[in-house]
């Protein structure tokens, strides 16, 4: 059009113009107007569209399949609940001793120096953006089509909150998981946020009363292979694990036993565990607890607190918990920092100290041993990581039951816990019945230590319960780290530095030693 | 608009009457000396617009008015310019002559275009092929090191096959490559790859390795995006363009260069030698410490296998882990052609040993290329390269497969080489004393090739549609294949290269890559008038790139050695594609006036199919201006002591694409993983898995926007003697893609989106200088120095770092305020005043939170070339200055801690850190005064490195960087003419040459700080038991017929 306008006003001028109009026009219009064509078609707006729209990933979905997301969910839920998680929480609990030189992060968070940056990834990419978004990616594509999904996303997205706020207290929860329209969501107090659980429970378990569901969980569900039934018992069963933590509990927990149509843990098959597979079937797939020891030796060791009291008591599961010693004996690594001493930087090369062993790994294709160094990899790798087990419902039970006063009852269901714990160990009834003998009765004064202590050395291997439990009981009695870089043990995890730095309504964190979650008194 | 502008001043151009031919004059131009045909000559009846240009044969043919006495203006670039009077004559040839101070002073710019350097308002630095090639580097990236001001070259290490980095002005971009485009022969190719991984693999190249440097006839580095605009969207880091050579008319030419040379360690730790194995004074077979017994108190120890032996110092146990590498370099080439048309074609071949077992390079390249006059106003030329690159890699970066992870501070009473690396009966891996693999057993048994089949090719059209109207097309392709295959043995410790806990694993990964780029230009080019002369370009550029990734792994490795997936228990194949497709058309428009002021404008509009259909078309333009005032002015013509000058600016924006597949969030494939290797593996009891991205992706995605202004001026004195150019650039990066860290709590922890804001500005500075003219000898100086300062403005709103590379401590980051890629680490408690603050043992306390402790980014670089030749002989030598920048090495805190190094020799002495008493958790005691109290506390030698050098604490493992390299010399003697004149050759050369001669780096104790742990990537300064820089030396002989 330039042209046009430009030419009719030039030819006006004098003689000389005709030379650029000859220029411009005959010479150049006559022989690029066919190319000029060509490129008008190829730049015209259609084509050049559809060519360019090639911008849908072939490597990626935009919607996935229902079972497909529950699978990816529970997997990295079980995972989570093994590897940092399993890490902070079993080390201030003094399951495991982290041990190593100066700067391996397990000996860091056995001195209380756990920082911000330490639990971004647990926070961030394992937990919210991980297996809550995969559940709520699930709750909206199920709710109302294939309610057996959304009653088993729920459960799991329940019992997954309950972790998280058990490990930092207030988090976001209703402004939580919408997605990059809300990015800064709000903080809720931790109490309120364990109120709506059992609301969340309770929808979990209506939708799985459900008279039909589009899609059918089954093999896809590698925790209960689909067994609705199973899932209604843990969330009923997980309701008596969250009113365990309140001052009122036996009223919460009479009211929830009274519940129409509950149904609680009654046997280890009910175990809430994500099952892993052995190496020798398929590699990569193996417990990230076995995972860690193998890619990081000589790190993580049973802690003395735990082998020490095993000990006492001679009990019969320390063959499948941790490797022997010269022989027969078990030796715990020490909950010691020792930042004075030189010794800081001398792996501990010339102390032999039990490992971790088939309970935690799987079973050994070789003989057990412990080695002055190095890894063992004789472990199939295919224990499962157990979150919450039968055998912990019956020490809830014993303290429940203690709790209101029928101590009788309270010791059965303590002996039924042990039972079931050694059971899970596969110790043989003889040793149970011996062990039974000796350590199943309650005495006045200190029932509630030993329903704690029981429920500590069952729950080894088992994330943040035993971590809570000492919260909320003292017991067992643990003795703080020595120079550690706090004078307590933590009670809390620090918010993530990204989180942080993302979010402006992240609370401030001045003490991880203060006591931080409602429920810890 | 602009359009009027531009047509109201050619109008203003066209301000003489039109001559009305009347008779024809043709001829032939020539080069006066050489007698060689000129195309493209100018020839002008003077204070006219008549004219035209000379065709491929040199001859021209023009009307020109009756009467005679008319002149004949003759022009041509590097030639000086000639008139002629015409008289009666119908035939008038014309033999131009070269123009000494116009030579070289045409220069390749973008698109291949030849303009005029003094034309240039943008920053264009040619090299030539002997800038190039007499340092005989394999990858060509490496030869362009301290040559030119703006470009700074960061090699990864010395293992023959890593990678370099290429920074042209700094950084323009966050997380997306702020590597160049590399085009050769007008057509982009991949320089991807080069970025290595922190826990596991190996050393990876950066593909432009692949280029025979002996095929380069020039490269022009197109600075910034002024330069670089017309390619676009990928030029935003600027443009490396490579001319391959060409056949010329003439004989048949048959050049051959041989070269050979040898590679040791340039630099090796130095140590104690007092010491061996032990802790706290005592033996200890287990550990990797040197804090044992002294040497001499005890004859034998027991060692780690049980086995008595000589407790001895062996001062060169490290030296025994590397042996000598090699290079061997063939290439010839045969050129020739005629009138009609021109071949090449050149064979290299490239055998590379490295330093340690099991690393070597074996290169071919083929290149065939041609040109075609078919009729006269028709030429054709087509190029074809192919490239075949194996390469056997070492294992490298944070973990055991690396050979020198423990490798550097061997206890000194240990030799590596005493030790079978498996036991004789099992075959089994014979572990290290602490359990781990041994570093000569990794190197043998952790096996790492690749192999590259690569076809560059181009063909291109072009039809003069009339002498100052030419129509150009061109299509080109880099079409390349990696096989790579992995054997991670059995047994390993070390993650190797896929971290299969040692049950061991075999990779079969098969890659394609595709680059395909068309481009359809239209050129003007007319002398408008006597004063004014127009050249323009209008186009449009079509590219696609594609990439194909297909992986095997078999992990679980039945028969040890037996190297075929059907030999795992367990298969996991995977595969990723990616393809991106962009259009772009562009006009290219400059005038000069009297050749001495000249106005460039461009302007450039993008589709890409990265953005949502509503953001996908962009456009952005620039203006640049160069003025020669030595011309304009009469009164500085032939002057004595200024003898040109000129200045130039520019003022540009480029536009960036996306990545790909960034509009949307997608359900990935599920793949659970913790920081510390344990990891899930899909599909997991039957189910495929499927997880929602942890990144959202953003519909509102446009481009991300570079702009860019500089000055600069180029200044020659004393008759060209001394030559400076200075120049000043910044550029400011907006909109930036990247993705940006959102609470997690809302289900996603990064969303990408436009944001932020990047500075870079700097000083550029090259002088020339010949102090020494004499016929027989000549010394010529160049030097170029270059200060860069990029700085992150801002991220996104409420985000003030982004974690770049490296781990949770150390870590480089982008923080606002800060300059680009600045160091985090650990840090030790101070009190206010700065002093440490010791525990009451004396030792200083690790901080929870880490802290910014060094910036990697140089204060200036340098580098400054001597050559002095003297008949046949040339000694040329390069020295590579860098100035700050600062890098964590965890060698040298490695070799510290363990009480390895020279310095922690003295076990006699206490030491006092400096610093005020503190209490366990870095509280500061007082005294009653409140004052802090010094810290009085002796440590021995053990606790004093132990506790200073602790396992990661980032703060003392950080060193300025500094160094001053003889980073490249070589002596070339071209044998006198009588030697070789009764034989056909016309020329022999033999030359000694040499790479990273010598190194002074007065802040770094142990290495040569030249290594980046994650190679060629945005993450500079880490340094995590990098394998060594390596010196080169050698001697090359070139040969033409």
């Amino acid at each position: 059009m330039h042209f046009h306008k430009f030419a009719t006003w030039a030819s006006c001028y004098a003689s000389h113009i005709n030379f650029l109009y000859h220029l411009i026009f005959v010479t150049i219009m006559q022989k690029i107007i066919k190319y000029t064509f060509l490129f008008i078609v190829l730049m015209s707006f259609t084509s050049c569209k559809k060519w360019l729209d090639v911008n849908q990933s072939p490597n990626a979905v935009l919607t996935a399949p229902l079972p497909q997301v529950l699978t990816s969910a529970q997997v990295q839920l079980g995972f989570n609940m093994g590897s940092d998680v399993a890490r902070f929480s079993s080390i201030l609990a003094q399951q495991f001793a982290g041990q190593g030189q100066a700067g391996v992060q397990t000996r860091e968070y056995m001195g209380y120096l756990i920082q911000p940056t330490d639990v971004n990834n647990t926070f961030r990419g394992q937990f919210y953006a991980g297996v809550l978004a995969d559940l709520e990616a699930i709750i909206k594509d199920a709710e109302g089509t294939s309610p057996y999904y959304a009653g088993i996303a729920k459960i799991l997205k329940a019992y997954t909150f309950h972790i998280l706020v058990d490990l930092w207290g207030d988090l976001p929860y209703t402004e939580a998981l919408k997605g990059a329209t809300l990015t800064q969501p709000k903080y809720d107090k931790s109490d309120a946020i364990y109120a709506t659980l059992f609301i969340l429970l309770d929808e979990g378990i209506a939708n799985l009363n459900a008279p039909s569901s589009k899609f059918i969980p089954g093999n896809d569900d590698v925790i209960y292979l689909g067994n609705r039934g199973r899932w209604r018992t843990l969330a009923y069963t997980l309701q008596m694990r969250l009113a365990l933590r309140y001052p009122d509990k036996v009223a919460r927990m009479d009211a929830i036993l009274a519940k129409a149509g509950a149904t609680f843990m009654s046997a280890n098959a009910d175990n809430f565990q994500c099952a892993f597979q052995a190496t020798s079937l398929i590699a990569g797939r193996e417990n990230p607890i076995h995972q860690f020891e193998i890619r990081r030796v000589d790190q993580y060791f049973p802690s003395a607190t735990v082998v020490n009291l095993m000990n006492t008591k001679s009990d019969p599961r320390r063959r499948w918990y941790f490797t022997p010693t010269a022989g027969t004996t078990f030796i715990g690594a020490p909950n010691d920092y020792a930042a004075t001493s030189s010794t800081i930087f001398n792996p501990p090369s010339n102390v032999v100290f039990s490992r971790m062993h088939i309970f935690m790994r799987g079973d050994s294709t070789g003989t057990a041993t412990t080695p002055a160094r190095g890894r063992v990899d004789t472990y199939s790798g295919s224990a499962p990581v157990r979150m919450f087990t039968f055998a912990e419902y019956q020490f809830i039970r014993a303290e429940y039951l203690f709790a209101k006063g029928q101590t009788a009852n309270a010791q059965i269901a303590l002996q039924a816990g042990i039972t079931a714990s050694m059971q899970m160990a596969n110790v043989p009834p003889a040793s149970i019945a011996a062990y039974i003998a000796t350590n199943g009765t309650l005495n006045a004064t200190t029932e509630l230590r030993q329903i704690i202590e029981e429920k500590y050395v069952a729950n080894y291997g088992v994330a943040v319960e035993p971590w809570s439990d000492w919260r909320r009981t003292n017991f067992p009695a643990l003795v703080p780290t020595t120079n550690g870089v706090q004078t307590s043990i933590p009670r809390i995890l620090p918010y993530p530095q990204q989180e942080r730095d993302s979010n402006p309504n992240t609370p401030a964190r001045p003490s991880i030693t203060a006591k931080s979650v409602f429920w810890d008194l | 608009m602009k359009q009027k502008i531009l047509y109201t001043l050619l109008l203003w151009c066209v301000s003489f009457g039109l001559a009305y031919a009347q008779r024809t004059v043709s001829g032939t131009v020539t080069d006066a000396t050489t007698g060689e045909k000129l195309p493209g000559v100018s020839v002008f009846l003077k204070e006219t617009t008549t004219g035209v240009a000379t065709d491929t044969d040199g001859k021209f043919q023009l009307q020109v008015p009756n009467p005679t006495g008319d002149i004949l203006v003759v022009s041509f670039i590097g030639y000086k310019v000639q008139e002629v009077t015409i008289g009666a004559e119908a035939q008038v040839d014309v033999a131009l002559v070269t123009d000494a101070s116009q030579l070289s002073e045409v220069i390749v710019t973008a698109l291949g275009i030849e303009k005029e350097k003094k034309s240039l308002g943008i920053s264009v630095t040619e090299l030539k092929a002997a800038d190039i090639q007499n340092v005989r580097a394999t990858n060509v990236v490496n030869s362009l090191s301290a040559k030119v001001a703006g470009v700074r070259v960061q090699g990864s290490n010395g293992m023959v096959g890593s990678s370099s980095a290429i920074f042209i002005r700094g950084f323009t971009t966050f997380t997306g490559t702020n590597q160049p485009l590399f085009v050769v022969d007008g057509i982009p190719i991949d320089n991807g790859g080069g970025g290595n991984a922190l826990q596991t693999g190996v050393s990876n190249s950066n593909r432009a390795i692949d280029i025979n440097p002996d095929d380069i006839e020039s490269m022009s580095i197109l600075k910034g995006p002024a330069a670089a605009v017309l390619y676009g969207s990928r030029a935003g880091g600027g443009a490396i363009l490579i001319t391959t050579k060409k056949g010329k008319a003439g004989k048949l030419k048959i050049d051959y260069t041989g070269s050979y040379q040898v590679a040791d360690v340039n630099r090796y730790p130095t140590y104690q030698n007092g010491y061996g194995q032990g802790v706290s004074g005592a033996n200890n077979v287990g550990t990797n410490f040197s804090w044992g017994p002294a040497f001499g108190s005890q004859p034998t120890f027991a060692n780690f296998m049980g086995q008595q032996e000589l407790y001895q110092a062996y001062p060169d146990n490290i030296r025994g882990l590397f042996k000598q590498g090699s290079s061997l370099q063939n290439s010839i080439s045969l050129s020739g052609g005629n009138d009609k048309g021109t071949f090449a074609f050149s064979y290299s071949n490239n055998i590379e040993n490295g330093i340690m077992t099991n690393n070597r390079l074996n290169r071919n390249t083929f290149k065939i290329s041609g040109t075609q006059q078919l009729t006269s106003k028709f030429s054709i030329s087509t190029s074809v390269s192919y490239f075949n690159t194996f390469s056997k890699r070492t294992q490298q970066g944070n973990q055991l497969s690396n050979p020198m992870f423990r490798g550097w501070f061997l206890p000194r009473s240990i030799n590596a080489n005493n030790y079978p690396t498996s036991n004789p009966t099992t075959g089994a891996p014979n572990y290290w004393f602490g359990g781990e693999d041994n570093p000569l057993w990794t190197l043998e048994n952790n096996l790492y090739n690749d192999e590259v089949n690569r076809f560059l090719g181009n063909v291109s059209m072009n039809y003069d549609i009339t002498d100052w109207l030419t129509l150009n097309y061109k299509l080109g392709t880099d079409y390349g294949t990696t096989t790579i295959n992995t054997y991670d043995a059995p047994g390993a410790r070390g993650a190797a290269s896929h971290n299969v806990l040692g049950v061991g694993a075999i990779g079969k990964r098969a890659n394609q890559s595709l680059l395909t780029s068309s481009y359809l230009n239209l050129t003007f080019k007319k002398k408008l008038s006597e004063n004014f002369s127009m050249y323009a370009l209008v186009g449009q550029e079509i590219n696609v790139e594609r990439g194909i990734n297909r992986l095997v792994l078999g992990s679980g490795v039945v028969i040890p050695g037996f190297s075929n997936v059907s030999n795992a228990t367990t298969l996991n194949p995977t595969n990723s594609e990616i393809e991106t497709r962009l259009i772009g058309v562009y006009a290219d428009v400059q005038l000069s006036f009297r050749n001495y002021a000249f106005l460039n404008v461009t302007t450039r509009n993008d589709w890409s199919s990265t953005f949502a259909p509503d953001k996908r078309s962009y456009l952005y333009p620039s203006v640049s201006g160069s003025f020669v005032f030595t011309e304009a002015i009469d009164a500085l013509k032939e002057n004595n002591i200024i003898s040109s000058g000129r200045i130039r600016g520019n003022i540009a924006k480029v536009g960036r694409v996306a990545p790909a597949y960034s509009t949307d969030t997608y359900f990935f494939g599920a793949n659970p993983s913790d920081g510390f290797g344990p990891s899930i593996t899909f599909p997991f009891n039957g189910s495929a898995g499927r997880t929602l991205g942890d990144v959202a992706g953003n519909p509102q995605l446009g481009p991300e926007f570079t702009a860019t202004r500089e000055i600069g001026t180029e200044l020659k004195f004393l008759k060209n003697r001394i030559s400076v150019d200075l120049g000043y650039f910044s550029t400011k990066s907006t909109n930036i893609i990247l993705d940006v860290p959102i609470a997690a709590a809302s289900g996603f922890t990064n969303l990408t989106r436009n944001a932020g804001e990047l500075k870079s500005n700097g000083i550029e500075l090259l002088i020339n200088a010949t102090p020494i003219k004499k016929e027989n000898f000549s010394w010529d100086i160049s030097l170029n120095w270059t200060r860069i300062r990029s700085i992150v403005q801002s991220l996104a709103p409420g985000v003030t770092i982004i974690p770049l590379g490296g781990f949770t401590s150390p870590q480089t980051r982008l923080e606002a305020g800060a300059p680009y890629g600045v160091i985090y680490g650990t840090t030790f408690f101070r009190h206010t005043d700065g002093r440490l603050i010791l525990n009451p043992s004396g030792f200083p306390v690790v901080n929870g939170e880490i802290k910014r402790i060094g910036d990697p980014n140089p204060d200036w670089t340098a580098g400054i070339t001597n050559t002095l030749t003297h008949k046949g002989f040339s000694l040329s030598f390069l020295i590579d200055i860098r100035k700050g920048g600062d890098i964590v090495s965890r060698n040298i805190g490695d070799l510290r801690r363990s009480g390895a190094a020279e310095e922690t020799g003295d076990r006699t002495r206490t030491y006092n850190v400096a610093g005020v008493k503190g209490s366990a958790t870095g509280a500061v005691l007082t005294d009653a005064g409140g004052n802090p109290i010094p810290n009085d506390i002796q440590l021995n030698s053990e606790q004093f490195w132990g506790s200073m050098f602790a396992f990661g604490t980032g703060e003392s493992y950080i060193f300025d960087a500094s160094w001053v390299r003889l980073r490249e010399a070589s002596l070339t003697y071209n044998l006198p003419k009588r030697w070789i004149s009764k034989t056909k050759l016309s020329n022999i050369q033999i030359g000694v040459t040499g790479r990273n001669l010598l190194l002074w780096a007065p802040n770094v104790p142990h290495i040569d700080p030249e290594v980046n742990a994650q190679g060629s990537s945005n993450s500079q300064g880490l340094e995590f038991n990098a394998l060594p820089q390596v010196r080169n030396m050698g001697f090359m002989l070139r040969i033409s017929y």
